[in-house]
């Protein structure tokens, strides 16, 4: 199970799986953001280098016109990931709570 | 244990169910069993990209040895594609230079204890072993 959605706050919220074969329903969401938004994991239970690959082109193209992802509620498996990819770095992100 | 699966990326779904059976049955712990899940995903994928020369069914074996989880993909009928010297990337350029291509490997030999490649018969074998928590 993969979810994408945008909540009325304008928030992204991914939840379940985001693996190589929901990479294209993910984009069906990400190419249509175009301004700065927060991406909430709360939900997310594993994410693999397709899913990373979507967020980095995601990122890349807000940071062309000053726009940018900011990460929120990583579990600590997939906060594991993003340091070894070190995406903490190509990303804002705010620590679980 | 063992299963094959068609040559496509959308088996992934499968493989998962099949790794979900193993980390039951083998008491695998979630951080472990997650590193296994991506690294799997990862060379499962590779397979299917780097060698369509083959549309034999890609092999996954799994099994628990004491303190360590071992899986192997198979990879029938291909050419050679030795991934011991792949997945090189360099994780300090800026996010403009940034690429995802040998993300996956990358990441797999980091969360794997060891990743091993065996070619013979036309048959390639990976086989991943990750330490668990215990």
């Amino acid at each position: 199970m993969f979810l994408v959605t945008i909540d009325p706050n304008g928030e992204i919220l991914l939840a379940g799986r985001f693996d190589a074969t929901r990479v294209e329903e993910a984009y069906l969401v990400l190419d249509k953001i175009a301004e700065s938004r927060r991406v909430n994991f709360k939900d997310l239970d594993y994410i693999s280098s397709a899913g990373l690959g979507a967020l980095l082109k995601t990122q890349k193209r807000l940071s062309a016109s000053g726009h940018e992802l900011t990460l929120t509620n990583m579990n600590k498996m997939i906060r594991d990931v993003f340091r070894i990819a070190r995406f903490d770095v190509v990303f804002k992100i705010e620590e679980a709570v | 244990m063992e299963r094959k699966f068609s040559k496509t990326i959308s088996s992934l779904d499968d493989v998962f169910l099949f790794l979900e059976e193993f980390f039951s049955t083998a008491n695998i712990d979630p951080g472990s069993a997650y590193a296994i899940s991506l690294a799997v995903e990862e060379f499962f994928t590779n397979m299917v990209k780097y060698s369509p020369e083959s549309n034999r069914d890609i092999t996954v074996r799994a099994r628990r040895n004491g303190d360590a989880a071992l899986v192997a993909l198979v990879d029938e009928d291909v050419e050679p594609y030795d991934v011991s010297g792949a997945g090189t990337v360099d994780t300090t350029l800026p996010l403009e230079e940034r690429k995802v291509g040998g993300l996956g490997i990358f990441l797999s030999k980091e969360l794997m204890d060891d990743v091993s490649y065996e070619y013979a018969g036309r048959t390639s074998t990976i086989t991943l072993t990750k330490k668990l928590e215990t």
